[in-house]
């Protein structure tokens, strides 16, 4: 087939996929079931089969198998595991649990509920989609019974970066590599069939729900769906090289090179004068700068730092029709049916969605959910770590405010009470020896002086505001027929 | 090939930055265990000093009751012959203190206890989002705010130790207080005693008609009933005058403690 032939044949292909795509009515099989539970999951999404067809597959002739993560050898059959390991003592009770870490079983690298939370709002797959992508070999890996168990509810990631585990570095590379490839083939697998099931209901909720399947689930489709719509490759290569170029870019990636990729596709679709304009002016190199710059901006609009006519001025005209879209603003249908033409739909989950007038090609609309979930992606990362940090850093600068404040005031006030009560003990004993001083120079003398001795009690009795009884042996006299009251 | 070489570039990178999200996991836990510590420390010395000031003032209880005890029934019986006595015992062995109680150290331990309520968990699919985006800095990220969390857990912990230093220097000042009574009353007693034992020598000799007596032994009797009244009143005297300035001033200094304290947490919880 003739190159121009072949481009016309992808062209028709896709073309055929989207005009089916819009004569199709909405389909009650699309939609995953939201729930998920324990039944849910064996009835509609597990397959016993397909795990054990993989274990078949790996195992072929052989009964063992070297598992790579642990460094050990894996039995395919749970009683030769036992048996080789003792399991059962003489008396028939069981002695050790050693056989679970020889023991095979197959496992989701990706597990169910992990992938099922984010893909169950995307309308355009059904439950055996969902089914058949993550029970297919590349979401699959063989483990031992007692790492499947141990593992838990923990993501890959989370055994990877786990500081505490004593998983090897060559186990948690091989771990990595593993979990990279899965990921990008179950995106590929449902960003396609995504595709191929979109019907004619492109409505603004539809649309949204969409968009909210954003993360690795369409990066990678991006690039070789460009090479797709450019007629690089047939829709059957670009499948097959997915994965290899999909690792690649998600490795090195980060969200500047997918972008600048599907930018570069869209360059070459170049029949459409809206993107040509725009285009000219700017370069791909530019739109992802401005990809960028408005990412700030927009950040800054939610926040409600800026409003709407700040950010046409800082983004420019170009970059509001690009970013016009992201934030939903009041920019515009026109706007949005500009953006629609050039990248198709743009998301900003959770903030509302602008649908193009047009909606596009179909690899438009991916590549527009693409740029959207990245970008977006990007702004909401960015937008939580700023709230994080603004939130974290606001607490402790403001408990070191108090903090250094309080510890001022309460030295302060420690010192001030120290030297009161310094004086106030000074006064003390000062009246005290006083006291003492004058009822000894009155008894010790030649002869005692009893004034001094009043004038003694008297010092002492001030402490607590009071006066000796009798001053004079006429006042005692005086009172020697009335009873003495006296309180201790 | 190139994958593998990647991917392993990748994780050596991830494994780096859990050195340093470990390196600032271990500052921060240095850091809590260094406020803990500390509270723990203050938490230990002002409970000590609460047993010593408790021990001093029995001791100011004892010297009174020992007076009230021994040496004013003597008194009572040796000059009742003389005038008839009437003792009033009001029980004013302890006097009323603003003592800190143990709900003032516990309130010290609250603070230590704020449960430090951040996670560090990363989602999987953020995880890789971030990964893609950030590398695994994400993990870097966590961490400065763990470290974060334990700066502010240190600084509570010194506002909580100065306030127990401050609660402490409140029992030293009661304590000093309630040593100079007792010395007092030990002081007075002992003249009391003298006093005592000089007007029995003196109703021995002259009998009990005081009418009868010289001047010098009117003016000893009389100052036989004086003594007996200032002993009598010192033991009313206050360990701490809650009208007193010094009194004031205690209180006022815990309260602003704990006002301080009290902001603290509220931050901590509600930022």
């Amino acid at each position: 087939m003739s190159e121009e032939k072949e481009r016309k044949y992808d062209y028709e292909k896709i073309g055929a996929i989207v005009e089916s795509s819009e004569k199709m009515k909405a389909n009650d099989d699309l939609g995953i079931t939201k729930e998920y539970s324990k039944t849910n999951r064996d009835v509609l999404w597990d397959s016993t089969k397909r795990k054990k067809e993989f274990k078949e597959k790996i195992f072929g002739e052989k009964k063992v198998y070297h598992d790579p993560l642990s460094n050990k050898v894996l039995h395919k059959s749970q009683a030769a595991a036992q048996r080789k390991y003792k399991m059962k003592a003489p008396d028939g009770k069981n002695k050790s649990t050693a056989w679970a870490s020889h023991t095979a079983e197959t496992d989701h690298i990706n597990a169910l509920k992990d992938t099922h939370d984010i893909v169950k709002y995307n309308p355009f797959l059904s439950d055996k989609d969902f089914r058949e992508v993550m029970n297919s070999d590349s979401n699959y890996r063989i483990l031992s019974k007692k790492d499947n168990t141990s593992k838990g509810d923990k993501s890959d990631w989370q055994l990877i970066f786990d500081s505490h585990s004593d998983m090897s570095l060559k186990s948690r590379g091989i771990m990595a590599r593993e979990k990279v490839k899965a990921d990008v083939s179950i995106a590929t697998q449902f960003t396609l069939r995504t595709a191929e099931n979109i019907g004619q209901e492109f409505s603004h909720g539809v649309v949204s729900a969409l968009g909210a399947s954003k993360g690795p689930l369409s990066i990678a489709a991006a690039k070789e769906l460009r090479m797709i719509m450019s007629g690089e490759k047939t829709l059957k290569e670009g499948v097959a090289d997915f994965s290899k170029l999909s690792v690649e870019v998600a490795v090195v990636g980060g969200a500047q090179k997918v972008a600048l990729t599907g930018v570069q596709g869209l360059v070459k679709l170049s029949d459409n004068p809206i993107i040509n304009k725009i285009i000219a002016n700017n370069g791909p190199a530019k739109i992802i700068a401005l990809g960028y710059l408005v990412k700030d901006s927009a950040v800054r609009l939610i926040n409600g730092e800026i409003g709407i006519r700040e950010f046409v001025q800082e983004v420019g005209v170009s970059g509001t029709m690009v970013a016009g879209a992201m934030v939903g603003s009041s920019l515009g249908a026109e706007i949005g049916a500009t953006l629609g033409s050039m990248v198709g739909t743009i998301l900003l989950p959770g903030l509302g969605t602008v649908t193009g007038g047009t909606i596009g090609t179909l690899a438009g609309e991916v590549i527009g959910a693409v740029l959207a979930s990245v970008v977006c992606g990007a702004i909401s990362t960015v937008y939580m770590a700023v709230q994080e940090a603004k939130a974290y850093k606001h607490k402790e600068a403001a408990i070191r405010k108090v903090a250094d404040e309080a510890m001022k005031v309460m030295t302060q006030q420690r010192e001030r009470f120290i030297y009161l009560v310094k004086a106030d003990n000074e006064k003390f004993d000062c009246t005290v020896s006083k006291g003492f001083s004058l009822l000894m120079d009155g008894v010790t003398g030649e002869n005692t002086d009893f004034n001094k001795v009043n004038e003694g009690l008297n010092v002492l009795l001030s402490l607590v505001g009071g006066k000796v009884l009798f001053e004079s042996i006429e006042e005692y006299e005086r009172r020697l027929d009335t009873a003495l009251e006296l309180s201790f | 090939m190139l994958t593998e070489i990647l991917v392993t570039g990748m994780v050596i990178k991830g494994i780096r930055d859990i050195n340093t999200s470990c390196n600032l996991d271990e500052e921060a836990r240095q850091k809590y265990m260094k406020a803990f510590k500390r509270s723990a420390e203050a938490e230990n010395a002002l409970e000590k000093k609460r047993e010593k000031l408790e021990k001093r003032l029995k001791n100011v209880i004892r010297k009174k009751e020992a007076i009230i005890e021994y040496t004013v029934p003597e008194f009572s019986e040796v000059y009742g012959v003389i005038q008839k006595v009437n003792i009033k015992n009001t029980n004013n062995t302890n006097n009323n203190l603003p003592i800190l109680t143990i709900s003032d150290i516990q309130e010290i331990n609250n603070l230590n206890s704020m449960s430090i309520s951040l996670t560090k968990g990363v989602s999987d699919m953020a995880a890789l989002g971030e990964l893609l985006l950030y590398g695994s800095g994400a993990m870097v990220k966590d961490s400065e705010r763990y470290l974060s969390a334990a700066r502010s857990q240190n600084r509570m912990a010194n506002v909580a130790c100065e306030q127990a230093k401050n609660m402490e220097t409140v029992l030293d000042a009661i304590i000093s207080r309630a040593d100079r009574i007792a010395n007092l009353l030990v002081g007075l007693n002992q003249l009391f005693t003298l006093s005592i034992e000089e007007a029995k020598r003196i109703i021995s000799n002259n009998g009990t008609d005081v009418q009868q007596y010289n001047d010098y032994d009117k003016h000893v009797l009389m100052t036989c009933v004086n003594i007996a009244k200032a002993v009598a009143d010192s033991i009313k005297i206050p360990v701490l005058d809650k009208n007193g300035k010094v009194a004031k001033e205690a209180l006022c200094m815990i309260k602003t403690g704990e006002v301080y304290l009290s902001k603290l947490k509220e931050l901590n919880q509600f930022l």
